[in-house]
């Protein structure tokens, strides 16, 4: 680099509010996405404890709980409505604000532009606006616990209507439902402006060489991802457009005629409630995998660069995912096995959602034949990829199960479900959350995570998580239901499983302090960690022909050539165990 | 210079850049690529946000006590306008290609009037179904007419500003190219809009 | 010796997984499903058969993955084979699991038509169940085996579940709160509806689940064939009181059956 294109790259860097606050840049926005996701994982993850505590020692005093919130928590014990309100807002809040911000607004905003080699997205402003919608909506939502009459919405995260719609049905839905609804109104905005953005800057800015066949996996994931995003989303807009007049200007969409709820005769006519989780699920469904395939595509870079071996299956992983996404449009009806649809509905959802399960299979086994003949390096990002595996097989296979109707009816709406949701889609994409922030850490800050502490912060996860949610599958099948505030005070045939309620919340307390230290290492090793080399893993892809930290504009205009695909590892002849993308076939042999 | 000009903006959207990657760097083909893929990208969103709807209405109309009621014959006029102004839009965009600043700068000006002239009067035809008392709360039907009108106008006031972005974007010869992706691109919007309120239409008065 | 040299974390993966299949494995011969009270056996027969082909896949991929973590993480070999795929592999497990799954959707869509789908026998006793916050009432037809119309605008303290006083098919409905009864061995046709929210109605025994939603009456059936006392649960969150939304069911002898509807009609007509 000469001395003046220094000079030039020093004066395109701009000033502090610029650079870091209404920034354009797209590493920087991933960054913004990634610690404001992060964050809010941290306070659902409090819900959640709230929530464990609840169950396994229901209606107890907590007389410090009692002190720090008393409306919340009259006398130490926790309101039935508070208890709703948490289960909704750790719902939505990990859903929506941390596990899909989180994987596409940070992850995808950081590594899409640097794997396809451009130096920034195709629409950077409209990349800087999502981040302030997406933060105005997380604003939105978490002000309803201040500032909404009647608490933060309390009828689910899927919100079904009637409960969600109408004021006297349960607190939360008083003016928290509106919170809600603008809130995701907010963040559905967000996300569409976001998947607009990956998928033309995976189109249209590859670099020279690079052919979509030769995009490593996570890019695959995160444009199939952005392209569900924007085709699922609408669906909601739809939904919640539409709650929100039933709420507030007295029309029927979700609201049949006889209602009668506290005490009074509704004048509603003819809505169908079943209408809102047609569209919701037709969001829902698709917003499983939105979470899922970019954990998948992670999972797969990271388990080949440390197998040091190539992805197995490659062209078979990448049609995997694009049929993960395409038939994620036609599962969702397998929510709503019992909700009274037309029991030959259930039929087709029933086939199609076991066909999806054919191209997860798929992905599975290759990721184990990628461990085979290896020499795996065990280092944290492997751990965690290695643990996200185990995690989808295990949440899979629960899930057969919840795709047979007859199994349905006597697992929906159980713990089953919840244990079932939280290995596969939740767990797994946690696992795959921290797997790629452990990765590509040190293209974020220049420096790497803590070994030590990353390894101690995953043998404690992956075994309390564990711990935590696979014990509830046997409570599902005892048929104890979700959502219950007590579940011994009136059912006696929950009273026997109690124990393992009480393991499981332990566990939970235990997988949520291990959090922190999390939380230590990442801020700890932003400031103090040890300094990283450009490609401190031997990686492959592009990211890591670069300096770390990355360059303010990557490239600077003068992106490489792509050579290869990006899983040339152990390649027979190269010098090296690895070849990045931009060395030439006859270049293998001589320098690497 | 015009001829070649002309030439060269009619050739279709490169794809790929011949050796399996895309087009990039400060290329205008780059450029008009990025903004298409943005445009179909965003108008699919905006397609299945009203597959969303049209689901919604058939299942509301399956349910037995769907009463259907009666659109003011204003409306089809209204539709009329629309149509038009798609229509000069169009030739707002050939007096471009053919260099004709005021020409197209007038048949603009006549295309937002007409945008505009529609909206007033979906307001009007909102005030003669409450006339009629019809209002959003009144009837299923009625409120799926008060949402997808209110829906459809609010992309097309979008619309409308864009135009108007537009209309005082200054034209030079040098940005002509660019003058006219811009145009290019309003109009597949906007003649999107027309479609979708034809579609609409049919929609809510076929019972 | 070789053995040892692999890195802590390997043993430690290979521990955790085989705990994993161990005590994941094991925990399912443990039975967790309540006792079957009803006619739906073909449930718990297509349940265990699930259980064995996921157990063998959660065995087969979690043992595997565990031990390929520890055995490949030998690091006295030079370098990992390059292996980018294998057609033949590839094929083999992709035909492997769609002929397996599509035996289970098979296998689903039967017991699917035979417990849902499949139209009750016509001499099925009709109970309408009606749900609201928080609580169950059912309702039984006359002697005539016909329900009275129900209407909403009819509701009050007296009379709950607004049954229409002008109709005259609904003058010896009886209902009860609460506590529905049921006679042992013979079919029932739950008519189930809503009043407010959306509620579910479970009983964990019977295999029997069924959304309650507001403006619809949907049906399921099923034959209570053990006698006992059993809790009906509400699985679809309702609202504030959702955990207390407990009802019983009764399954009793068709003799004690009668007796009971005969005491309520009584109490009924001293009203």
């Amino acid at each position: 680099m000469t001395v003046d294109k220094q000079v030039e790259r020093h004066h395109k860097i701009p000033g502090f509010w610029q650079h870091y606050i209404f920034s354009t840049n797209h590493k920087v926005i991933g960054i913004q996405y990634l610690i404001t996701a992060f964050a809010s994982a941290l306070i659902a993850a409090g819900m959640a404890m709230l929530i464990r505590l609840e169950i396994a020692w229901p209606e107890h005093s907590w007389p410090i709980l009692g002190t720090l919130f008393p409306g919340a928590f009259p006398g130490g014990v926790m309101r039935p409505e508070v208890y709703a309100a948490l289960f909704t807002m750790h719902g939505t809040l990990m859903v929506f604000f941390f596990l899909s911000a989180a994987l596409v607004g940070g992850f995808g905003n950081f590594l899409i532009p640097l794997q396809i080699g451009a130096d920034d997205m195709a629409f950077p402003f409209l990349n800087m606006l999502s981040y302030w919608v997406y933060l105005t909506g997380l604003l939105v939502m978490l002000s309803s616990f201040f500032f909404s009459p009647g608490g933060p919405a309390s009828a689910g995260w899927t919100s079904y209507p009637p409960l969600s719609a109408l004021k006297t049905a349960i607190a939360g839905s008083d003016w928290g439902q509106s919170f809600w609804i603008v809130g995701m109104a907010f963040f559905i905005i967000s996300f569409t402006m976001g998947g607009l953005n990956f998928v033309t800057t995976v189109l249209s800015m590859r670099t020279r060489g690079m052919h979509m066949m030769r995009l490593p996996l996570t890019t695959w994931a995160l444009f199939t991802t952005a392209a569900v995003g924007i085709l699922a989303f609408p669906a909601l807009t739809a939904a919640v457009v539409m709650l929100f007049l039933d709420r507030h200007f007295g029309t029927s969409f979700f609201l049949p005629s006889g209602l009668y709820v506290a005490g009074k005769l509704l004048p509603n006519k003819g809505g169908s409630p079943l209408l809102w989780q047609h569209l919701f699920w037709f969001l829902g469904h698709p917003e499983v995998y939105i979470v899922m395939l970019p954990a998948m595509g992670f999972t797969s870079d990271i388990l080949s660069t440390f197998c040091r071996k190539p992805i197995f299956g490659y062209p078979a992983m990448v049609g995997s995912i694009l049929a993960i996404g395409s038939l994620s449009f036609i599962v969702w009806g397998h929510h709503m096995f019992v909700s009274g649809m037309n029991p030959y509905l259930g039929l087709f959802f029933d086939i199609t959602t076991l066909i999806i399960a054919v191209p997860s299979a798929i992905k599975t086994f290759n990721w184990m034949a990628t461990l085979w003949e290896a020499k795996i390096q065990l280092r944290t990002p492997m751990l965690f990829a290695l643990a996200f595996v185990s995690l989808f097989v295990t949440g899979g296979l629960s899930g057969i199960f919840l795709a047979m109707a007859p199994a349905d009816i006597q697992l929906h709406d159980t713990y089953f479900v919840i244990s079932h949701f939280h290995f596969i889609m939740a767990g797994a994409s946690l696992f795959g959350i921290f797997a790629a922030t452990n990765f590509w850490f040190p293209k974020m800050f220049g420096r790497m995570m803590n070994e030590t502490l990353g390894k101690f912060h995953f043998w404690i996860t992956f075994i309390t998580y564990y711990c935590t949610f696979f014990p509830m599958m046997f409570l599902g099948l005892h048929g104890e239901m979700r959502r219950l505030y007590d579940p011994v005070q009136y059912y006696t045939m929950f009273k026997s499983l109690q124990p393992i309620n009480v393991f499981i919340s332990i566990n939970a307390f235990a997988l949520g302090a291990a959090q922190l230290v999390f939380v230590f290492n990442f801020f700890w090793s932003m400031l103090r960690g040890e300094k990283a080399s450009a490609n401190p893993w031997n990686a492959n892809g592009l990211e890591w022909t670069l300096s770390s930290p990355l360059p303010y504009e990557n490239w600077e205009g003068n992106s490489p050539e792509v050579q290869r695909w990006p899983y040339d590892y152990s390649y027979p002849g190269a010098a090296k165990d690895y070849l990045p993308q931009v060395v030439p076939e006859q270049a293998a042999a001589g320098n690497y | 210079m015009p001829a070649s000009v002309l030439k060269s903006t009619k050739p279709p959207i490169p794809i790929d850049g011949g050796d399996g990657s895309s087009p990039r760097g400060d290329d205008f083909y780059y450029k008009e690529h990025v903004k298409w893929i943005g445009l179909w990208l965003f108008l699919s969103a905006v397609i299945m946000l009203f597959a969303a709807f049209t689901s919604a209405v058939i299942i509301r109309r399956e349910s037995g006590d769907w009463k259907p009621i009666y659109f003011p014959s204003f409306l089809l006029l209204n539709t009329m306008i629309l149509i038009i102004s798609s229509f000069t839009f169009e030739i707002s965009k050939r007096k471009l290609r053919s260099l004709q600043e005021h020409g197209y700068h007038f048949w603009l000006g006549i295309t937002v009037v007409l945008g505009f002239a529609f909206l007033g009067g979906q307001i009007y035809v909102w005030k003669l179904m409450e006339g009629q008392g019809y209002f959003l709360p009144t009837n299923p039907h009625a409120s799926f007419f008060y949402l997808l009108t209110c829906l459809h106008g609010l992309h097309l006031l979008g619309g409308i500003l864009w135009l108007v972005f537009l209309f005082f974007g200054t034209w030079q010869i040098k940005n002509f190219k660019s003058s006219l992706t811009s145009a290019r691109l309003a109009s597949t919007y906007w003649h999107f809009l027309t479609f979708l309120w034809i579609y609409l239409y049919c929609l809510l008065r076929i019972v | 010796m070789k053995l040892l040299k692999r890195p802590l974390e390997a043993w430690g993966m290979f521990l955790i997984f085989a705990l994993i299949v161990v005590i994941g494995t094991a925990s399912f011969f443990i039975k967790w499903m309540p006792p079957l009270a009803s006619n739906r056996i073909s449930i718990d027969q297509m349940m265990n058969v699930l259980f064995i082909i996921t157990g063998i896949f959660f065995v087969l991929v979690q043992g595997l993955t565990g031990y390929f973590i520890w055995k490949y993480s030998d690091q006295n070999k030079e370098r990992s084979t390059y292996i980018p795929g294998s057609y033949a592999l590839e094929v083999t497990w992709t035909l492997g699991t769609a002929i397996i799954l599509a035996v289970l959707g098979i296998w689903g869509v039967k017991v699917w038509k035979k417990t849902v789908i499949q139209a009750p026998p016509p001499n099925a006793l009709q109970v309408e169940v009606v749900a609201q916050q928080f609580s169950w009432s059912f309702l039984y037809p006359g002697p005539d085996g016909v329900f009275g119309k129900l209407n909403p605008k009819y509701i009050s303290f007296l009379n709950p579940l607004g049954i229409d006083p002008k109709d005259s098919a609904g003058k010896q409905d009886v209902w009860t709160k609460d506590d529905l009864y049921l006679p042992v061995g013979k079919p029932v046709v739950l008519r189930i509806r809503s009043l407010d929210v959306v509620h579910s109605f479970f009983v964990p025994a019977f295999r029997v689940k069924q959304d309650a939603v507001p403006g619809m009456t949907i049906s399921t059936w099923f034959i209570p064939e053990k006698k006992g006392k059993y809790e009906i649960a509400c699985s679809q969150f309702c609202g504030r009181g959702h955990y207390t939304m407990r009802g019983t069911c009764f399954v009793v002898s068709n003799v004690r059956f009668q007796k009971e509807l005969a005491h309520l009609r009584k109490e009924d007509e001293g009203e």
